[in-house]
């Protein structure tokens, strides 16, 4: 039961995914929490064949975007290890150009929420659930134009990073 | 992998001036191999690419893509005599792999010219004996990065010689980031407090 008096839809969500943590009515993502952004080849730093980390513009946003994607990673039931596999398969599914040579990076919510606000950006990590992925969340009031901002998510913030390939 | 000598930075002037110039112009500044090669790339470009052969109708994005990679290479090919034979190979491979239309994402374009004759500028001018990991930008830019554990550099270029840059790294134990954006030929001077030649010389 969510805490807009909503009971979780477990129908809906494939494989009896959800792990039915509670929200705040303003549905914002606690601090505790992670987030995986997920990138394609070509936003991603590649050395000796090896993923090492994402370049800052893998969180630019697009012209057309009004918020930064990601997914939420403890939607998802099981162990940790589970929650990323559940939260990846869920994030294939709604984007089906996933390319074999991409790659997750996953964050935490509260330093992601800190480096926005040091820098003056009041931002929402929203859960705003979607029929495939529903993790999917959005990074709401997220800057167009904010070279630091992108630099510190890639280096320091998202920092865990999770091949495509690594899951089957 | 081959050790050449520091290319003269006279030489690497005009091969950068090269980059400038008008097609007509070529003979004048650069040799009858490199001529060749350029021909050959320029051949490429306007032969019919092979996924319109196969399906008899390319779809736009597979001609822009085509396009945009041949013309990428014919520029490189402009000064391929200040690019040792292997990082030649792994640009080209590279190139090849930031155009690959099977991890293509909706939305994105293929290389901007003026960005990637900024980074060739750039990567000539600076000379790197440590190979950066090389990416695109959504609207075509073309990035570079070195990471060294914890610590990255990476650079986006621009059009018209601008280089957006950000550096990450711990000096004295203090983790130290900084961003900004200047010209290419000013990038030496930019960097120099972050240990440039550091970056570019720790070969692997």
């Amino acid at each position: 039961m969510t805490s807009d008096g909503q009971q979780a839809n477990e129908e809906q969500v494939p494989e009896g995914e959800a792990a039915g943590i509670m929200l705040p009515a303003s549905k914002e993502i606690p601090s505790e929490y992670s987030v995986m952004r997920y990138a394609g080849r070509n936003r991603i730093i590649i050395e000796d064949d090896k993923v090492v980390g994402f370049f800052p513009q893998a969180f630019a946003l697009r012209p057309d975007e009004e918020y930064l994607s990601v997914t939420w990673i403890e939607y998802f039931k099981g162990a940790p290890d589970e929650q990323r596999v559940r939260a990846i398969k869920a994030f294939r599914r709604s984007f089906p150009g996933v390319g074999k040579q991409s790659a997750y990076a996953i964050g935490n919510v509260g330093k992601v929420r800190d480096e926005c606000v040091a820098r003056s950006h009041r931002v929402r990590i929203l859960h705003e659930p979607e029929d495939e992925n529903k993790g999917h969340c959005a990074i709401r009031r997220f800057p167009r134009d904010d070279s630091d901002l992108l630099q510190v998510l890639s280096a320091d913030v998202f920092t865990e990073i999770i091949p495509n390939i690594s899951i089957p | 992998m081959s050790t050449l000598s520091p290319v003269p930075t006279d030489v690497r002037s005009r091969a950068v001036a090269a980059l400038a110039q008008p097609p007509a112009l070529l003979e004048r500044v650069i040799s009858a191999d490199t001529l060749r090669g350029v021909n050959k790339a320029q051949a490429l470009k306007t032969s019919e690419p092979p996924s319109a052969i196969s399906t008899q109708s390319g779809t736009a994005l597979d001609q822009r893509v085509f396009d945009a990679l041949a013309n990428a290479k014919t520029f490189a090919a402009m000064v391929s005599m200040h690019l040792d034979k292997a990082w030649r190979e792994k640009l080209f491979n590279q190139l090849d792999d930031l155009h690959d239309l099977s991890e293509w994402e909706t939305g994105d374009e293929p290389v901007e010219q003026k960005s990637f004759i900024t980074f060739l500028k750039t990567f000539i001018a600076l000379d790197p004996r440590r190979r950066p990991s090389l990416g695109m930008t959504h609207d075509g830019h073309i990035l570079m990065a070195w990471v060294r554990g914890s610590d990255r550099l990476t650079l986006e270029f621009l059009e018209n010689d601008s280089v957006r840059w950000t550096v990450t790294m711990t000096i004295d134990g203090n983790k130290e980031r900084a961003a900004g954006q200047t010209v290419a030929t000013r990038l030496t001077q930019t960097l120099a407090p972050y240990s440039l030649q550091d970056w570019l010389s720790n070969d692997k």
